[in-house]
């Protein structure tokens, strides 16, 4: 039995939040103490563990959970800005992917693993290239992030690009492999996601055969769809129904499926997605960067419709920095519905809780309860730009400001303010620095394979 | 099972200007089956003894020449040694100068250069020149990202690498080496975090260490190159090793007496890491080697040094390598 104690800290959590419930909070100034890998409890009284970590100063949290993320892009941090999604795949991004050998894609993960954990997020749902996943869940595994990796799927190319179609009997016997070998190992911390590229470019048939597959084996569905209005209305065309609406008829759209970005749903589409409880991914920063829109976000929050975080790619980010997109979603739509808006609890709520119900990890991560794994972030409040923190009773088991608490994180920190973090009761961050494995030597590596990765590009 | 010796290689400190003298060691040892051949890399001589850690006071006194001038005039009397200097400090030269000392040697022997490299040490020469001498954590990453930069300066047609020490823009390296597989990369020093570098980007790693020493280097190594995705064995290994070659025992137990006083340890530990005496304690000394996982084993051939020693030393190998193997 192995025990770490968190001592000292400002712990902060949701205890509801997802699928548009109202945000309650819950803060105390109380230890953790963990057990084999699982929070056992909020001690009121004195304890003592085989690691304590001091983490007085601190605010801690669960563990961030980001919805939509390719660590297999990691290595394309700005080799294509200023154009929007079409043109960025065409030009750069599929040709990268393409171009992508196993040492590559290995030291691109090994990055979006690394700038993951150190900025605090401890769970991702990611979607890779269609060739060599393994190599990335392989560093999943290494590297103690708790994630759910899909190889991209597509049977039909994208128009405008030279992506490469797989039959589906190529894709799923690819996604079959990866389930027997890592689905569920780490004692479940690793899992695998049946990952259609997107509503466009996947047959009715890659579809159904998906969603077959994830009913049968458990497995969430994560895509895109609905991200630029091109798109969202060429699928109109081409199918004659809009992206959620050819997602249900396939029998996609439902509580398994996670939908990147979501910006152009109309409200039949919006209905259909609150109806059959799928999710949705907010992705702010990419979607501001490609020019691909402003997901209404509040609106699917009133409606009903869960809500989660994540950064996407480097290559569109260009930054993993989970707690950068926290602060991004809390300001963007209050021009449009007012500073009432996206509220800072509202916005930990959905990179917290909203994230796990996404992932179908609802009862495992998104919260600090006893029961729940260990996957858990502290960060730093004594920097300049968190001063003056919100003064806090010092006693043991106080209840503490969590609103207070919710603002400095969401509208003041930084993701160099992270110290530690936990995932399954491992330390994988301490002081800022990742202790899984060396960062310099992941830095190191990563720009000689970009060094590889761009020589070998057409 | 019958342990197989490891490969013999010397080092020539050129602190001498008669490099005819050198040049017949060289020759000796190609002739003798040696496997490399390395000059040293420094910019003043140094004290008897000194290394990393160790404290000298004193004028310093004598000669040195330029390890890699040196290797390549040195390398004119050899046909098959593999050459290089152990080590150069990657403090003392830019990285593109360095890749192409090594690039020019490998053309000048026909593609036996090998790249030896260290993280730089000698505080004091550093001191001396001008030379800036960063903190350790940043001398080993900015060797690591020359090793990284020069491999990618063999390989592609064009470079672009951001590193944080080094950085290369649309880098243009021709030639390429002469072996497709390219040059080897030997990563010399001891410090953990050196192996680590070791592990993930040699091809040879070089180290000081005892034969009762090695195991916990090889783990070290072996789980920086797992990590990185590479087998252990792409990491071959080198011990450097101090040798008295008259084949005189008091010889040998006077440098024994001598490396046990300068690295303050026991004389039984100093003479695991020494070889020297007859014949038969050659060969017991390089199987002691051996026995540990050492692939080849770095002779220290100083001033006294002669090609009759490197003979005696090829024979004590022969002795225990078996089947007339040399």
């Amino acid at each position: 039995v192995s025990t770490v104690l968190i001592t000292g800290g400002s712990v902060l959590t949701c205890t509801t939040g997802s699928h548009g419930a109202p945000v309650a909070l819950w803060a105390r100034r109380t230890d953790l103490l963990v057990v084999d890998g699982r929070i056992a409890e909020l001690p009121t009284a004195e304890r003592t563990a085989d690691e304590v970590i001091d983490a007085t100063g601190m605010l801690v949290i669960p563990g961030l959970v980001q919805a939509h993320v390719h660590l297999c892009q990691t290595l394309m941090r700005g080799l294509a800005d200023d154009c929007d999604v079409v043109e960025w795949l065409r030009t750069a991004i599929w040709p990268a992917e393409q171009a992508h050998d196993e040492h590559s894609l290995r030291a691109s993960a090994e990055l979006g693993i690394a700038e993951l954990l150190t900025s605090g997020t401890t769970t991702a749902l990611t979607m890779e290239t269609a060739l060599s996943t393994e190599v990335v869940l392989d560093a999943v595994d290494r590297l103690g992030i708790r994630a759910i990796v899909g190889p991209a799927l597509m049977d039909l190319q994208e128009p405008g690009t030279q992506m490469v179609a797989q039959s589906i009997a190529q894709a799923l016997a690819t996604v079959t492999d990866l389930v027997k070998h890592f689905h569920g190992t780490a004692g479940g911390r690793v899992q695998v996601a049946l990952s259609p590229r997107g509503t466009y470019n996947g047959t009715p048939e890659l579809w159904r055969e998906c969603v077959r597959l994830a009913d049968e084996w458990d497995l969430r569905l994560h895509t895109h769809a609905s991200e630029n209005a091109a798109q969202a209305e060429r699928l109109e065309r081409t199918f004659g129904q809009r992206d959620a609406q050819a997602l249900a008829e396939w029998g996609a759209l439902g509580p398994r499926l996670t939908i990147a970005h979501g910006i152009w749903l109309d409200p039949a589409e919006r209905a259909l997605v609150r109806s059959r409880g799928a999710h949705i991914c907010h992705c702010p920063t990419a979607n501001l960067k490609l020019g691909s829109g402003i997901a209404p976000v509040p609106d699917y929050l009133a409606a009903g419709i869960n809500v989660a975080l994540g950064t996407d790619g480097a290559a569109c980010n260009n930054s993993l920095d989970g707690v950068a997109e926290m602060r991004l979603a809390a300001l963007l739509h209050k021009p449009r519905y007012g500073p009432q808006a996206m509220p800072a609890e509202r916005v930990f709520a959905m990179a917290t809780m909203g994230g796990a119900a996404a992932l179908g990890l609802q009862d495992v991560v998104g919260r600090l309860e006893p029961g729940l794994a260990a996957d858990i972030t502290c960060l730093r409040l004594d920097g300049l730009h968190v001063s003056p923190a919100p003064v806090q009773p010092a006693r043991r088991d106080a209840e503490l400001d969590a609103a207070a608490l919710a603002s400095s994180l969401v509208y003041s920190a930084r993701a160099s303010d992270v110290d530690t973090v936990l995932v399954q009761g491992e330390v994988v961050v301490r002081a800022g620095q990742l202790v899984s494995a060396d960062q310099v030597a992941i830095s190191t590596e990563a720009a000689v394979q970009r060094a590889r990765l761009t020589a070998r590009l057409p | 099972v019958t342990l197989r010796p490891p490969e013999l290689a010397l080092q020539t400190p050129q602190e001498t200007t008669d490099l005819h003298r050198l040049g017949d060691l060289w020759q000796a040892a190609d002739d003798l089956g040696y496997r490399a051949a390395f000059t040293f890399d420094h910019l003043v001589p140094l004290f008897p003894g000194e290394r990393p850690g160790s404290r000298h006071d004193g004028e310093r006194t004598g000669v040195q020449l330029d390890g890699w001038l040196t290797a390549a005039v040195l390398a004119g009397r050899t046909r098959s040694l593999q050459v290089g200097t152990l080590v150069s400090g990657i403090t003392y030269r830019p990285p593109v100068v360095l890749a192409k000392l090594a690039v020019t040697l490998d053309h000048a022997t026909g593609g036996r250069a090998i790249l030896g490299v260290g993280a730089g040490w000698h505080r004091a020469e550093h001191e001396m020149f001008g030379l800036p001498f960063p903190n350790p954590t940043d001398r080993l990453r900015q060797l690591e990202e020359t090793v990284a930069a020069f491999e990618l300066l063999c390989q592609d047609a064009t470079t672009s690498f951001r590193g944080t020490q080094v950085q290369l823009q649309d880098a243009v390296f021709e030639p390429k080496p002469v072996r497709p597989e390219g040059i080897p990369v030997l990563i010399g020093g001891s410090s953990p975090r050196l192996l680590d570098v070791a592990g993930r980007r040699a091809d040879i790693y070089n180290g000081f260490a005892a034969p009762g020493e090695w195991p916990a280097v090889h783990d070290r190594l072996d789980r920086a190159a797992l990590d990185a995705g590479r087998a252990p064995s792409d990491v071959r290994r080198s011990a450097f090793v101090r040798a008295d070659l008259t084949g005189d025992d008091q010889r040998a137990a006077d440098l024994v007496e001598q490396v046990a006083v300068s690295r303050e340890e026991p004389a039984a530990v100093a003479a695991t890491r020494v070889l020297g005496g007859s014949g038969d304690a050659l060969a017991a000394g390089l199987l002691r080697f051996a026995a540990v996982g050492v692939d080849l084993v770095v002779v220290s051939a100083g001033p006294t040094v002669t090609p009759e020693d490197l003979g005696r030393l090829a024979a004590a190998r022969a002795d225990v390598a078996g089947g007339g193997a040399r």
